[in-house]
């Protein structure tokens, strides 16, 4: 007698604390979320907690109520998630234990949507937060945003991990509060220049260090300095024009094209070899490339008839050179001066 | 050389780019090689008082030691003919050996001849060519070492204008100038 009061007293016990809900921990599953209660007050529903047996599975599940609690406070809805989810998938005979069955699998697939929404809302809360952690960021830091061209590179890429495009538009809070569009276009129309002022002597391409360069000195004033990723990003905006400019890799060299003309990979093999010595030979070329003579003429034709190119008879070992002005940078300069 | 004040003549970039030492096969190309060549002609000559350049000589500015290339005659005389055909050149013969170069145009030089008369109060008075050109008073000024054909060129332009008379004579000692009001 005094046994059967002991174990029902164990009963009652237990029972009690499953009925308070989350506040039931169990060993080892981190503790710490002791105000959670209240969240499954329903959450007994349909469950019967009889014997031992059945209690390690109760506290799973608790346990991951709690979690899910947790969650759920820092979304910040007090949505329960309809946890009158069944403790125990006992299988039971008869219509009840079908239709019981049915209702399990509502409830999972209420839980799944809800568990799936509101994980799309922490998405969205914490992308605002982090973009308005980022607007924070930008105005602390707007004068090394303008000032170091590394800093900037980084805070571009860390804007575009985000879905923010700070140069999308001149309006608008980015452009207002950085001034950054206006950085890049006024760069962009700098470059716009130099290209120009520069044609005459490469037939409209250039160096990107030769540009670089240029811009550095053209800035002095301002003291601002111009990375090429800068470059890179105002030559991209400048694509909006048309087709006029674009970045060629040349080897390990980068050029900008500031005319239509299309390169075709022979052209691209004969700069790449001119950069080495400003010029190249025919021979020169049949040597290195294996090139048939026609193919060397041809490509020299074309390079010569858009300008990129000019002959020179003047070699003492009586060898035609054909020079690529674009590859002999140091007259860049001298140039644009000459031009202004 | 040197001019009167020393200051050296600084040489564009494309005087030290080989190519532009070889007259281009290419139509734009050479039409812009033939502009740069055609202001550096002028501005050389300016700068160094040069007043004819003879083809076949050895003109300084026709060829650059440092990367070891010359113009050749054709390319000299593309260049030159481009200067004659803008007025900012003549040929002195037919074979086109002798070139003069007017980095002052012949109205200018008129114009720069009688305000020079004017400043050395000559206004109404008489001068002979030679004195125009190595006279004590033309020196240190452009008329110094003036090619005469130039000056003959400026003196008649000044008789059109009604500004001078000339007296010719049998040689450049018997040629001179009356400046008239």
């Amino acid at each position: 007698m005094l046994e059967a009061a002991k174990t029902e007293t164990w009963r009652s016990a237990e029972q009690l604390r499953v009925k308070e809900g989350a506040r039931v921990m169990p060993p080892g599953s981190g503790g710490g979320g002791g105000g959670v209660g209240g969240g499954g007050g329903g959450g007994c529903n349909g469950s019967e907690i009889h014997s031992a047996k059945v209690l390690p599975r109760v506290y799973v599940l608790i346990g991951c109520k709690h979690e899910v609690a947790n969650l759920l406070l820092l979304g910040g809805t007090s949505n329960p998630l309809g946890l009158g989810v069944s403790f125990r998938m006992k299988k039971r005979p008869g219509i009840a234990g079908l239709r019981q069955r049915t209702d399990a699998r509502n409830q999972f697939e209420t839980l799944g949507k809800n568990v799936a929404r509101f994980k799309m809302d922490q998405m969205r809360e914490q992308l605002a937060t982090f973009r308005s952690n980022l607007e924070d960021f930008a105005r602390k830091h707007i004068n090394d945003i303008r000032r170091n061209p590394t800093f900037r590179a980084q805070f571009h890429e860390m804007c575009a991990n985000c879905g923010v495009d700070p140069l999308a538009s001149n309006k608008g809070f980015w452009a207002e509060l950085l001034g950054i569009g206006d950085f890049y276009y006024e760069l962009g129309v700098q470059i716009v220049d130099i290209c120009l002022a520069t044609r005459v002597h490469n037939g409209g391409l250039i160096d990107l260090n030769e540009l670089q360069s240029l811009l550095a000195s053209k800035n002095r004033a301002s003291r601002e300095s111009v990375s090429e990723d800068d470059c890179l990003r105002a030559i991209g905006k400048l694509k909006v024009l048309g087709n006029g400019f674009e970045v060629l890799s040349v080897g390990r060299r980068k050029l900008v094209r500031s005319v239509p003309t299309e390169l075709s990979t022979d052209h691209n093999a004969i700069l790449e070899l001119a950069l080495e010595r400003g010029y190249v030979t025919s021979p020169g070329v049949v040597a290195r490339l294996g090139w048939k003579g026609d193919r060397v003429a041809e490509a020299f034709r074309t390079l010569l008839q858009d300008g990129l190119a000019m002959v020179d008879d003047g070699a003492a070992d009586g060898i035609q050179r054909l020079w690529i002005p674009c590859a002999e940078g140091k007259f860049s300069s001298a140039v644009l001066e000459a031009g202004s | 050389m040197r001019t009167t004040d020393g200051e050296a003549f600084s040489l564009p970039y494309f005087f030290h780019y080989p190519p532009y030492f070889t007259l281009q096969p290419v139509r734009d190309t050479r039409e812009k090689q033939i502009q740069l060549w055609k202001d550096l002609i002028l501005n050389y000559c300016k700068h160094y008082k040069v007043f004819a350049i003879d083809v076949e000589g050895d003109f300084p500015l026709f060829s650059n030691s440092e990367i070891e290339r010359r113009l050749n005659t054709e390319a000299k005389r593309v260049f030159l003919s481009a200067l004659v055909s803008e007025g900012r050149a003549e040929w002195l013969d037919k074979a086109q050996r002798r070139c003069l170069i007017f980095w002052r145009r012949v109205e200018d030089w008129a114009g720069y001849i009688y305000s020079w008369a004017d400043s050395n109060a000559l206004v109404g008075g008489v001068a002979t060519m030679e004195e125009l050109r190595s006279g004590d008073d033309v020196k240190g000024t452009d008329l110094e070492g003036i090619d005469i054909n130039i000056l003959r060129k400026a003196m008649k332009v000044l008789e059109q204008r009604g500004k001078a008379v000339l007296f010719r004579g049998t040689s450049a000692d018997d040629e001179g100038i009356k400046f008239l009001n």
